[in-house]
């Protein structure tokens, strides 16, 4: 089985014929399924999606290694799910559906290991990236800090931020996706803001 | 970032902004919450970029293509049935158009489901689906309508049905327990459709334990189905309106 390249070249022929980005992977993609072409659609996603939903799972799970394993896992279960793609959501919110499961069951799963080894019964999450005081004004970067502030947040919290703000989706998908309501999603998004803004002061990074 | 003596900002608006709620004239005259609203924005903008400068595996969509082979290569037994649903729904189909006389019969006397429509499944499996009060329906199915399953299960030593609502809620599941039935070789089962969706049936076979279901959904029950070895015989997709 090997990669479809046709559906690449179609972008490429399309933003030459123009002289700018006028691709549409939705809509190619949807017309590759149409047309029983479920390779030529996975490999318009992964041209067009990939690279933003490895930064969402890597910011879940905060593990290079791992995101790139459950990235990976997205895109397979992608291709394997196609005949159960309803289309009531874009394929793009269908993927990071996909992939926000994947993280959420891995972290459980991680979780669970550890607690198999250790006697402490409340257990925090590994800790996102440990950053020394001497360390906050030199080798962090406000970047850098946000990041690792985000990865501090609870499990919940981090993947609403991402998908609201890194994903830009509206919370009618993000409830859709998250199987809760769209305003307990805007008071955690707004309650996690602070937490994140205190996290950075704490690591010295002021504006 | 400096944290401003007024928390009203925090406290209140930005749940507001979230809503996309107006703000009251307190949060255009007040210095803190005008320092604090710069600050957020600031903070909410940066956000759209955090986690860029990650780049994923160079081979990563090679490394898909060749687990999709894999997984490919490892079901040989989904092969060739994987052709007999849509040849079978096609023959449903014509005997719907050519021979309405027949949907009254069935290929299996014992089985026999009057005024239901019965599509035919891959081998093991077989569906029909009983409108209620017998109202005729060519394609699809609705609320309150029955979904009988009927297993042939061979020489599994074990076997279970499941229907998956949405890919995401288990509706059914059962071996030998209610709501299934095993008689003379054949595994059987029948809900009423509950609510409207794409219910997936499926029917599992293997010669040791099944895996639970994970309560995750059907795909990343797929997961732990395939790492067992079990197989793994879906049934249609039914829509229910």
């Amino acid at each position: 089985m090997v990669p479809n390249s046709d559906a690449v070249s179609a972008k490429e022929d399309a933003d030459s014929a123009t002289g700018q980005a006028t691709w549409d992977p939705e809509q190619e993609a949807l017309e590759a399924l149409d047309r029983n072409d479920p390779k030529a659609a996975l490999s318009i996603l992964m041209e067009a999606y990939g690279q933003g939903v490895y930064r969402f799972i890597r910011q879940i799970v905060r593990d290079e290694s791992m995101a790139e394993d459950l990235q990976q896992l997205t895109f397979v279960q992608a291709f394997e799910g196609f005949t159960r793609f309803n289309r009531r959501s874009s394929l793009r919110t269908w993927l990071l559906s996909i992939a926000r499961h994947r993280s959420l069951d891995s972290l459980k799963s991680a979780r669970r290991r550890r607690k198999r080894f250790l006697e402490s019964e409340e257990l925090p999450e590994a800790p996102a990236q440990e950053v020394r005081a001497d360390d906050r004004l030199e080798e962090q970067s406000w970047a850098q800090a946000l990041e690792s502030c985000v990865q501090r947040l609870a499990p919940e919290a981090r993947t609403a931020v991402l998908l609201r703000f890194q994903q830009s989706l509206p919370y009618s998908q993000i409830a859709r996706m998250c199987g809760e309501e769209a305003g307990t999603l805007r008071v955690r998004v707004s309650r996690a803001l602070p937490k994140l803004r205190q996290c950075l002061e704490g690591l010295g990074m002021t504006r | 970032m400096s944290r401003s003596n007024c928390e009203r900002f925090e406290q209140e608006a930005l749940v507001l902004l979230e809503e996309s709620q107006s703000l009251d004239s307190h949060f255009e005259e007040c210095t803190d919450c005008q320092e604090a609203m710069a600050m957020y924005r600031e903070l909410t903008n940066a956000l759209v970029d955090v986690g860029s400068s990650h780049e994923p595996h160079p081979q990563w969509q090679a490394r898909v293509w060749a687990e999709i082979a894999r997984r490919h290569e490892s079901q040989p037994r989904l092969g060739w049935r994987v052709w007999l649903v849509p040849l079978g729904v096609a023959a449903a189909l014509l005997m719907v158009l050519v021979l309405p006389g027949l949907l009254q019969q069935s290929t299996d006397p014992g089985t026999q489901i009057a005024g239901g429509v019965e599509t035919a499944q891959a081998p093991g499996l077989r569906v029909a689906i009983e409108p209620v009060g017998s109202v005729y329906r060519s394609v699809g199915a609705a609320i309150g309508d029955r979904l009988r399953l009927e297993a042939t299960t061979g020489d599994a030593r074990h076997a279970e049905l499941r229907v998956y609502r949405d890919a995401d809620e288990l509706v059914l599941r059962c071996s030998t327990e209610a709501p299934c039935q095993q008689a003379d070789g054949k595994l059987t089962a029948e809900i009423d459709f509950p609510e409207p969706g794409t219910y997936q049936t499926v029917l599992l076979l293997a010669s040791s334990p099944l895996p639970a279901p994970s309560g995750a959904g059907f795909e990343v029950d797929l997961d732990r189905l395939y790492e067992g070895e079990v197989e793994v015989l879906p049934g249609d997709q039914i829509r229910v309106e």
